[in-house]
């Protein structure tokens, strides 16, 4: 039951935006990825085409109060496509900040509309130190309800986490959930402590309402663990799967069409029931040297949810059926992050951002969906130009946005189906990029700088 | 002979005392908002206005909606002799006809059907329902007598006699039930309206009906929008175009949309077509803020060239050319003034609401009015000033040409007024009010609620300003003297008389006391 539910709701949340596209109004991206699959798939959009792209240009770009330390000063933004405040209509881009800031952007302007600073408040002292693998402060890209559009806060259920306005999730560092007015940046709720303080957490996937949330790298001691915070009731409760030995890039959760969570820990991909985390099945890669290198992405093939992770050998496997394909290599570094969407032909792609290794420099390299005697395979398809260490692409309307963000950070539109580079945007950031993610909504691309400069490149809109 | 030349200078005196009219919303076809003929009011005794006399009616508002801009006649032959009447509506389906000198109804008419099938939300201020268009009354015949023309809340245009109220044809369809409509206009014999906000899930739509016509057809025109909520309805020009505009929609011409500018529709061969439009360049953000082009236009002579004004949300005034409005592209105006107000980028409390104003003064110099809601925008300059803007003001251009290109040139802005509404001209003077009106429709702790309730307990009352129509300076202002606030209503001014209809259906009548 609570699977079908799941898996109407997510047909509702598909049917609203592919109405509001119908009428050319402003769409969400209300999560990592775009959605619980964390596909990368922005499946509506139509003011960036692949005849215009090439018009993309800066639209504006704010520097926003970071901590000076750590590669991670700035999470790609949440998109509210069309929040009526009462201070107007406005298209707003929720950014999270290592300096436990969330910043509430016009989006078409490119001016704070709220700043909300959310306050320490732990007996842990708050951790100053920051690494790569620890970077500090808020780790974790908020979070909406999907889809926000159509109703007032998340759907269903009871208590003051849940009911009254529209709102944004986001965890601080000292590891409590803030529920934020999305007119005023408010704390709607008493924030609530539900994750250890210090910890690094990866970004938010919400399912109704429940928060999933995946912590790693033993950061200040802080468990692995899978989280799910359940929002319902007078205060948030959350509950936990250990991990043991989770890489920084495998951290963020994906939950499936039938309500499975999957993380992923060292060699194993864990599949969880919703809420409760208890164990449903764990799967190993077939090399038993390999670890998973990726957050794992699902998606739907032929009427079943499949899931696709790296390894860090170099290979790309498929969780079909229960258990993964001999996977197919990549050449000239790492597979890291995956994408997926699907073609107007009805194929699926899979899309790989590779980071460089030694000399080499890293690309984006695509996979076709097959299916051979009965089981999905990936046939590789097109290699991308070079990049410096892109980050997970982001597909929309025929096109992969890519961002280098190694060196001075470029932003690239490429044709999803020949990898041919459509736009590059050259030198105009003149810093790395924080490596945490690319948005793409109604007709912008944003992504944050090394430097705490944040960048919204797109189609202009005279004002 | 001698005492024949005084008795005339008397008569004719008088005449001109009691002799203009207010026979349509803004006062004429073209929405000017000029009361040419006022002879009484001026500069030096408007100081002096005092509530000549206030009127409770019995018309019970709808949402946040009571009475609209009183018409004035001010010569009706009528069973009891020559009166001058001031015909105002209210919501409720009342007409009122009001004896101006004694500040007493002559006649009501209340117009009864069953109630519609289909209305708007119950405490939605957008969808009253019952009558929403300001009446008009026509030329006289031959014997004096004039007809008025109001539209019921049912749909039904009804032709009553001014001086009797008695209906002397019967009703003809002209609309949905519960459709708000808005004030009516008419151009050889053909009476325009508009609709919007698609309440009772009406279309939005220009509407035309030639009350010759023995089958009474109706005829529209679709822009396929979001409503044509221009307070005063449609303004019409020199060759009968009836420009409206469109609010908040799409442009796409090839598709016959023709969101967020404005069309010009004119009867031709018995059909309502589409002769001109314009849309500003940034329409598409327009419609994504709900910065709706919603003004009501005002048209006028310049230079042996008719054009015209109008405005938005966004807070811009737009020069037109009537011949040309958008010129070939149709998103050409003649002149676009800066952001006058609006820096925020807000949908309700900001921007420039209602109608336009236009006039010419004695030297020839042509101005144009607006009013507007909220804030001055920092960037907006104006030489001379009255006071900081934090709720709104009147401001005034000058139509110039410079190098051969119209401009409009700020000359004045008017002193700080609550939500700023149509002004009017009369001699010299300025009249305007500040509304009161609570323009709230979403709130910080839960978005978008816009409820009669909530804003009807959150409003104040209006203020009657009267202004230097050459510098701004206030001249008057009525205080504390209204006890209400004023939704979506309006000035008239004619023989020495302000009229304001406030939402408690109080109707004020300010003047200069007898000596």
């Amino acid at each position: 039951m609570k699977t079908k539910t799941f898996a109407a709701s997510s047909c509702a949340v598909l049917l609203c935006t592919i109405f509001l596209a119908a009428q050319n109004r402003e769409v969400n991206w209300p999560t990592y990825a775009g959605d619980n699959q964390r596909s990368g798939w922005q499946r509506i959009e139509t003011r960036i085409t692949k005849d215009n792209v090439r018009n993309v240009q800066l639209l504006w770009k704010l520097k926003l109060d970071v901590q000076q330390k750590g590669p991670r000063p700035l999470l790609p933004p949440v998109i509210l496509g069309r929040l009526i405040s009462y201070r107007g209509f406005k298209e707003l881009a929720f950014v999270g900040t290592n300096a436990d800031i969330v910043y509430a952007l016009d989006a078409d302007l490119g001016k704070i509309f709220w700043t909300k600073h959310l306050e320490y408040a732990s007996i842990e002292p708050q951790a100053t130190g920051s690494s790569a693998a620890c970077p500090g402060g808020l780790t974790a890209m908020p979070v909406m309800p999907a889809p926000a559009a159509a109703g007032r806060g998340a759907r269903g259920g009871a208590g003051p986490f849940v009911t009254g306005p529209a709102s944004l999730y986001a965890i601080s560092s000292d590891g409590r959930i803030h529920r934020l007015n999305t007119s005023t940046g408010d704390d709607i709720a008493q924030p609530v402590a539900v994750l250890p303080p210090n910890a690094r957490v990866s970004s938010l996937n919400m399912v109704e309402n429940t928060i999933y949330a995946v912590t790693s790298q033993n950061c200040n001691d802080a468990p692995d663990a899978v989280w799910a915070i359940d929002l319902n009731g007078d205060a948030p409760k959350s509950v936990s799967f250990p991990l043991a030995g989770i890489g920084a890039g495998s951290s963020v959760g994906a939950v499936g069409a039938d309500g499975t969570v999957y993380a992923a820990s060292a060699n194993l991909l864990y599949a969880l029931t919703p809420r409760e985390l208890k164990l449903r099945q764990s799967f190993s890669l077939p090399d038993a040297n390999a670890v998973i290198g990726s957050s794992p992405v699902v998606f739907n093939y032929k009427n079943r949810d499949l899931v696709a992770v790296t390894g860090t050998d170099g290979r790309i496997y498929l969780l079909d059926s229960g258990r993964f394909s001999a996977g197919v290599g990549t050449e000239g570094g790492t597979p890291d992050s995956i994408s997926t969407w699907e073609d107007a032909a009805g194929v699926r792609w899979v899309l790989v951002a590779i980071s460089g290794r030694g000399s080499s420099a890293g690309s984006i390299a695509s996979f076709k969906v097959e299916e051979q005697a009965g089981r999905a395979v990936l046939s590789p398809g097109w290699v991308s130009r070079e990049m410096n260490s892109p980050v997970q692409p982001v597909i929309a309307n025929g096109m992969v946005f890519a961002l280098s963000t190694a060196g001075r950070a470029i932003l690239y539109a490429l044709d999803a189906s020949t990898g041919k580079e459509l736009y590059s945007s050259r030198n105009l950031v003149t810093g790395p990029a924080s490596p945490t993610g690319i948005t793409v909504t109604n007709g912008r691309a944003y992504f944050g700088g090394a430097d705490g400069t944040f960048y919204a490149f797109g189609m202009y809109l005279e004002h | 002979m001698k005492m024949f030349t005084t008795v005339m200078a008397i008569a004719v005196f008088c005449a001109a005392l009691i002799g203009a009219d207010w026979p349509t919303d803004g006062g004429n076809p073209q929405r000017t908002n000029w009361q040419k003929d006022e002879t009484i009011l001026n500069k030096t005794n408007v100081a002096n206005l005092k509530v000549l006399w206030k009127l409770q009616l019995d018309n019970a508002p709808r949402q946040m909606h009571s009475l609209f801009p009183p018409l004035i006649i001010g010569r009706v032959p009528t069973p009891n002799g020559v009166r001058q009447i001031a015909l105002t509506a209210g919501a409720s389906d009342n007409l009122y006809a009001i004896d101006v000198e004694l500040g007493e109804i002559i006649w009501k008419k209340h117009f009864d059907y069953p109630p519609p099938a289909r209305s708007g939300r119950p405490t939605d201020p957008l969808c009253p329902g019952g009558l929403t268009a300001t009446p008009i009354i026509s030329e006289p015949d031959a014997s004096g007598g004039r007809t008025v023309y109001a539209l019921a809340g049912n749909g039904e245009l009804h032709f009553l006699n001014l001086a009797t109220g008695q209906e002397t044809s019967p009703p003809v369809p002209f609309g949905y039930p519960n459709g708000k409509a808005y004030s009516l206009n008419i151009w050889n014999n053909v009476i325009f309206t508009t609709t919007s906000q698609g309440c009772a899930g009406n279309p939005n739509q220009m509407w035309a009906i030639d009350i010759k016509d023995p089958q009474k057809k109706i005829m529209t025109f679709n822009p396929r929008s979001g409503g044509l909520w221009g307070r005063a309805g449609a303004a019409i020009d020199s060759r009968g175009v009836a420009w409206a505009p469109t609010g908040d929609g799409f442009y796409d011409p090839a598709a016959q949309r023709y969101g967020n500018g404005i069309i010009g529709t004119k009867v031709e061969g018995g059909e309502l077509k589409l002769k001109d439009w314009y849309i500003p360049t940034n329409w598409e953000w327009m419609v994504k803020r709900d910065l709706d082009m919603q003004v009501t236009p005002a048209i006028f002579e310049y230079k042996g060239r008719e054009l015209m004004v109008a405005g938005s949300k966004e807070c811009r005034v737009y020069l037109l050319d009537t011949n040309s409005a958008g010129g070939e592209n149709h998103q050409t105006p003649a002149y676009r003034t800066p952001l006058l107000c609006n820096e925020e980028v807000n949908f309700a409390s900001a921007g420039i609401w209602g109608s336009m104003a236009s006039w010419e003064d004695s030297k020839g110099t042509r101005w144009v009015l607006t009013p507007f809601w909220g804030p001055v925008h920092p960037d907006f300059k104006v030489p001379v000033t009255n006071g900081r803007v934090r709720h709104g003001a009147i401001v005034a251009f000058k139509v110039e040409e410079k190098a051969g290109k119209l401009q409009l040139t700020p000359a004045w802005m008017s002193r700080d007024m609550d939500q700023a509404e149509p002004p009017v001209i009369a001699n010299g003077v300025v009249y305007a009010y500040a509304s009161g009106e609570n323009t709230a429709q979403a709130y910080p702790d839960r978005g978008l609620d816009d409820q009669s309730p909530l804003r009807i307990k959150a409003s104040t009352r209006a203020v009657l300003y009267a202004l230097d129509a050459e510098t701004g300076k206030e001249l008057y202002s009525s205080g504390d003297q209204i006890a209400s606030f004023a939704h979506f209503g309006g000035l008239s001014v004619a023989n020495g008389r302000v009229y304001l209809g406030t939402f408690d259906s109080v109707l004020y009548c300010f003047g200069l006391e007898k000596q």
